[in-house]
């Protein structure tokens, strides 16, 4: 069964009564878009080839740290073998869509472009399977439709 | 987003920070990327393709499966039309603004392997692979006339900046000139290989080709710039290159000083004209395509200013008019690139 089936819903009790197996979820949502670090680099630089920028892994890793490099390979596949999302969830989830360019850039630097591709794609699938088994969530988050449309 | 990314994978594996500025922009006109980084993208960037819809939004599935790659592209002067050369014989005519086909001519050929507007943008010239050369009403596509001469496929075609004379170069070995008034043959200039580029110089006075020898061994190329007296007909200068001018593409600059070689999928040349003494280390280079691309050097470094999709593949030189490019593809799109819709750093002109 795929990882985001739609046997696992949204489930406000069991968020409830264990809410710590969000916690790493959430952890990686959260700091996600400190990939826009990325854009603090020289601008010159988003016109030129990886391998003509000497600078660059070096500049890389002063910007996104090892913590974050794991988090950008594994935060897709976490959330969709999350058991359950919630609101919490969705939010921070909506936060992280202005990150996606510089996660793809990242993704990009590390050398795992086919690996971003993979990703936007279970996200997407993600989302759309998510959207139908949560009717109620989508009126929590009306931004949700959007989202997922800018995904494909 | 994810058939953007995977439309420019390959891309972003070679320039990953290019997605946090505008070097990516084709984007399908209705997807709601467009409105998320509506600031960012370039508006004025197309690819269209012969029956494509373009409001579809994903290109590579629209397009036409005749399959006739595009073999040369040229911009009418006053950079309303452009003319597409195809294989299986077909000339396009495009509204450049548009992206509308305004007209396909056949013609008796397989290939086309030229194209050029007259300085006027009444007449277009067709290099063939039969060795003919047409030129036809460019408004009405009418056939005015069918220049024989050339023995093999001709290559490149040009008219001198007052229309009075069409030069064409051909794997024939031979650059020939003709009166466009009468269609007459008034010159032929021999060469030792074939003929891939000509070019008038603005004042009309010379005429520059550039011929590459067939052979696939590096060693053996004998690649050269000539420059010929267009009034006395003989030869002022020639120099060897040490660059492969296989479908290379030359042209002056306005001011008749400098002599520009372009070639496919490599950074091009600048030589000071006549002497033809290579211009070492200019300022800011010719834009130019590496792959898929477009490209311009600027103090020693390569700058990537716009990437084409990943299933574009460029098989043309590109052809530029004011700030508009446009490069033919194998697959038969073509590409229009609006650098004016780009943020680009102040480096240009």
């Amino acid at each position: 069964m795929a990882p985001w089936s739609s046997s696992r819903v949204y489930d406000p009790v069991k968020y409830k009564s264990d809410s710590r197996s969000t916690l790493p979820l959430l952890l990686a949502l959260g700091l996600l878009p400190d990939c826009n670090k990325l854009s603090t680099m020289p601008e010159i630089w988003r016109l030129q080839l990886n391998g003509d920028i000497h600078e660059l892994q070096s500049e890389f890793g002063k910007r996104i740290s090892t913590q974050l490099q794991f988090i950008c390979c594994h935060w897709i596949a976490l959330l969709c073998a999350a058991d359950y999302v919630d609101d919490e969830v969705m939010a921070a989830l909506s936060h992280c869509m202005q990150a996606l360019r510089p996660w793809v850039a990242t993704m990009g630097i590390m050398g795992k472009m086919e690996e971003a591709c993979e990703g936007l794609r279970d996200l997407y699938l993600w989302l759309v399977c998510i959207k139908a088994a949560m009717p109620t969530l989508a009126s929590h988050s009306p931004n949700l439709r959007t989202r997922s449309r800018l995904l494909v | 987003m994810y058939r953007w990314v995977e439309c420019s994978k390959d891309s972003l594996a070679r320039s990953s920070l290019s997605i946090l500025g505008d070097g990516h922009p084709f984007i399908p006109l209705n997807s709601p990327l467009r409105g998320l980084f509506e600031r960012d993208i370039g508006r004025g960037c197309r690819i269209i393709a012969p029956q494509m819809d373009t409001s579809q939004a994903f290109p590579p599935q629209t397009l036409n499966t005749t399959w006739q790659p595009v073999r040369s592209v040229a911009f009418s002067p006053d950079g309303r039309c452009l003319a597409s050369g195809h294989s299986g014989g077909i000339v396009r005519i495009w509204d450049a603004a548009t992206g509308e086909s305004l007209q396909e001519l056949k013609e008796y050929a397989d290939t086309v392997w030229s194209v050029a507007f007259s300085p006027d943008g009444r007449h277009l010239a067709s290099g063939l692979d039969n060795g003919m050369v047409d030129v036809r009403d460019a408004a009405k596509g009418m056939r005015l006339r069918q220049l024989n001469g050339h023995t093999a496929q001709v290559e490149t075609v040009a008219f001198s900046a007052d229309g009075s004379h069409l030069a064409s170069g051909s794997y024939d070995r031979t650059v020939r000139v003709w009166d466009t008034a009468t269609g007459v043959c008034i010159e032929e200039l021999r060469h030792g290989h074939d003929v891939h580029s000509v070019a008038f110089s603005p004042d009309g006075h010379y005429l520059a080709s550039a011929s590459a020898s067939a052979s696939a061994w590096a060693w053996a190329w004998d690649d050269t710039i000539h420059v010929w007296d267009f009034a006395k007909g003989s030869r002022v200068i020639q120099k060897r290159l040490n660059r492969n001018l296989y479908r290379s593409k030359i042209s002056f600059s306005a001011d008749g000083s400098v002599l520009r070689v372009l070639f496919p999928w490599e950074s091009p040349v600048q030589l000071h004209f006549p002497s033809l003494e290579m211009i070492d280390n200019p300022d800011t280079s010719p834009f130019y395509f590496d792959e898929n691309s477009l490209c311009v050097k600027h103090q020693g470094l390569t700058l990537c200013l716009c990437w084409l999709p990943d299933y574009f593949r460029p098989y043309t030189l590109m052809t530029l008019h004011g700030n508009r490019v446009c490069v033919g593809g194998w697959d038969g799109e073509l590409a229009f690139i609006d650098l004016d819709q780009f943020a680009l750093p102040d480096i240009y002109m």
